[in-house]
């Protein structure tokens, strides 16, 4: 076998630069946003974000409304450029609109409303869209297309206008977009905020298995069930990272989330009651599985 | 029990009927909402909630069957919709889209001054309305509706509503998209505004949890159809059917279900986190719970 070596050469002939090779997946530094900056009624959205994202990580970013997630989401693939501060994605900084492409094909984002996202009139070419774009060949277009549409169960109805799927199928149709572009991040921006109970399941227990296989996840969410789900939680308040950490540690902490105008999760708070009845139950459980298995271990 | 505020009876609405793009969205639905109570109506995306609040005030006229709003018939055309909509106000999804006036009060004026009302009596409403959200009006009055948080303008379209002074309240989804502190704030000025005599809510949504809260009655709508109905008590105790149609159960009891399932508590209609409680309490007691016996779930 020698591809290996080829790849090897080919490295060799483009060698990439040396940040970029020990560079985060994603690095946000001192990042402010103002809205209408220059412009009268100034509405400061980020006042100086730093933050860093490692590949194949999985972050929950929550926050009161107005606390600057959806702005802070914006920024992750160059939607938004910063009003001051710097955004690297794979070391690549955001403001330059040399890396436009490469940068929105390393991070990809789905929002609450698919409608605002799908463009076309059949399914197999909205999902197209976005690596058409890439200036991808043909045959590696079709693969891509191929695949997305499968990871979220959509084979069956390619041809099919988008019109006449239903909310979550379009929720669906949005996310296979983002993935056609094989990006190493996807940002869910409320993502599932629309959807019913087993549309949100489908999209979770998709995004479970691409992160899985390696993708990094960073979701923006209200749901407190959804954040529980991720390694790392990022609490924003009033444009300011109030505070990261591991999900558990952040999201059991009853005082500072209240603080922020935040819930513990559903479970967590049936846990807290628990132990506050009977010290030995642990109080820090995050999800209904987690719950019943410490349950089912007390009535061992 | 006296007379109903809201009958309907065999409702049915096909969406652009007579040609090939129809779509049957109620198939004969019959209910009724009566003096004092909350009624919930969940069911999957595309269930038909959305076009089953529409005809309460008269948005969306009946093709078959009747809506009838005290005495007043909505399948006949000479029916008076203000008069109609003095006494049901609906709230759509997202409402604070559709302010559009530039200041607030002038904004939660427009719905009592579209019914005519004299000047006087309208600002007595603004007032009110204002009042009874928490954005008092001496305060808000004048601030312009664009500089209102997500939260502050969700509740200035429902003082919009609020200002028609109505008998029964419409609710599409009116929390999607708050946060926790929003959510709380938005459900607690609910219960005060139906604490009074001969108000109702009908209230839809895809918050499980929050629905088992409120609601007194429940009604479960599928594919245009009432699924089910009856009590939160009773509906919420019917896991496997709510599963069947793809609807999650309140966080409380999936945890129960969970445990059901496991053979460790006996099926019961447990809804709240109070009544919850007690059973997983007496759950924790079977065994001499040491620091040994509880599982210490480590960091992630």
């Amino acid at each position: 076998m020698t591809d290996w070596q080829s790849g090897e050469s080919a490295i060799q002939r483009t060698p990439a630069p040396a940040q970029e090779a020990i560079a985060p997946l994603l690095r946000l530094q001192g990042v402010h946003h103002t809205y209408n900056a220059g412009a009268g009624r100034e509405i400061p959205a980020l006042r100086g974000v730093d933050l860093e994202i490692a590949a194949g990580e999985h972050i929950a970013i929550v926050g009161a409304n107005g606390s600057g997630k959806s702005t802070l989401a914006r920024h992750m693939n160059g939607l938004l450029v910063p009003t001051a501060g710097h955004v690297w994605v794979r070391g690549l900084d955001t403001r330059d609109p040399a890396h436009r492409r490469t940068i929105r094909h390393t991070v990809a984002m789905v929002f609450q409303d698919p409608d605002t996202q799908i463009i076309s009139t059949v399914v197999e070419e909205d999902t197209a869209f976005g690596p058409e774009n890439l200036g991808l060949p043909r045959a590696e277009l079709r693969e891509r297309v191929d695949w997305a549409l499968e990871v979220v169960g959509l084979a069956g109805l390619r041809r099919r206008s988008p019109q006449h799927l239903s909310g979550g199928q379009r929720q669906r149709l949005a996310l296979a977009g983002a993935l056609a572009m094989r990006p190493a991040c996807l940002v869910l921006d409320e993502a599932t905020a629309m959807l019913d109970a087993a549309g949100r399941q489908a999209v979770h227990a998709i995004v479970g298995q691409l992160h899985q296989q390696g993708m990094a996840v960073v979701a923006v969410t209200q749901d407190m069930a959804e954040a529980a789900r991720a390694g790392r939680v990022v609490v924003l308040a009033a444009g300011q990272v109030a505070r990261q950490g591991p999900t558990r540690e952040v999201l059991t902490d009853a005082a500072f989330l209240n603080e922020h105008g935040l819930d513990m999760p559903p479970a967590t708070r049936l846990a807290r009651l628990l132990h506050a009845r009977r010290p030995a139950f642990p109080p820090d459980l995050l999800t209904p599985q987690e719950l019943v298995a410490a349950l089912r271990g007390g009535a061992r | 029990m006296s007379a109903p505020l809201i009958a309907v009876r065999g409702l049915e609405y096909t969406y652009r009927p007579g040609t090939p793009f129809a779509t049957a969205a109620l198939r004969g639905i019959s209910f009724a909402v009566y003096p004092g109570e909350v009624v919930g109506i969940i069911g999957p995306t595309g269930s038909g909630k959305s076009t089953l609040l529409q005809h309460l005030d008269g948005l969306l006229r009946p093709q078959a069957g009747t809506v009838r709003v005290g005495d007043l018939d909505l399948a006949d055309r000479a029916t008076d919709l203000r008069a109609v909509r003095t006494r049901v106000a609906l709230l759509f999804q997202n409402p604070e889209d559709q302010l559009f006036e530039q200041y607030v009060a002038d904004d939660v004026a427009y719905g009592p001054l579209q019914l005519g009302l004299p000047r006087d009596e309208v600002r007595a409403r603004v007032r009110r309305a204002m009042a009874a959200v928490g954005l008092p009006a001496e305060v808000y009055g004048d601030r312009l509706t664009q500089g209102l948080s997500g939260g502050e303008r969700r509740r200035a379209a429902l003082a919009g509503v609020l200002a028609l002074e109505p008998q029964v309240l419409v609710l599409d989804e009116p929390t999607v998209g708050l946060d926790p502190r929003g959510r709380h704030e938005l459900i607690a000025l609910l219960q005060d505004w139906r604490c009074q005599a001969d108000r109702a809510i009908v209230w839809a949504s895809h918050a499980m949890d929050e629905v088992a809260l409120l609601a007194d009655r429940v009604v479960v709508l599928d594919e245009g159809r009432v699924a089910l109905e009856g009590t939160a008590r009773e509906v919420f105790g019917r896991d496997a059917a709510l599963a069947a149609l793809g609807l999650e159960a309140p966080a409380v009891r999936q945890v129960l279900g969970a445990l059901v399932q496991a053979g460790l508590l006996p099926p019961s209609d447990a809804l709240t986190v109070e009544e919850a409680v007690p059973l997983l309490e007496s759950l924790v007691g079977q065994s001499d719970l040491g620091e040994t016996a509880v599982p210490t779930v480590s960091a992630s």
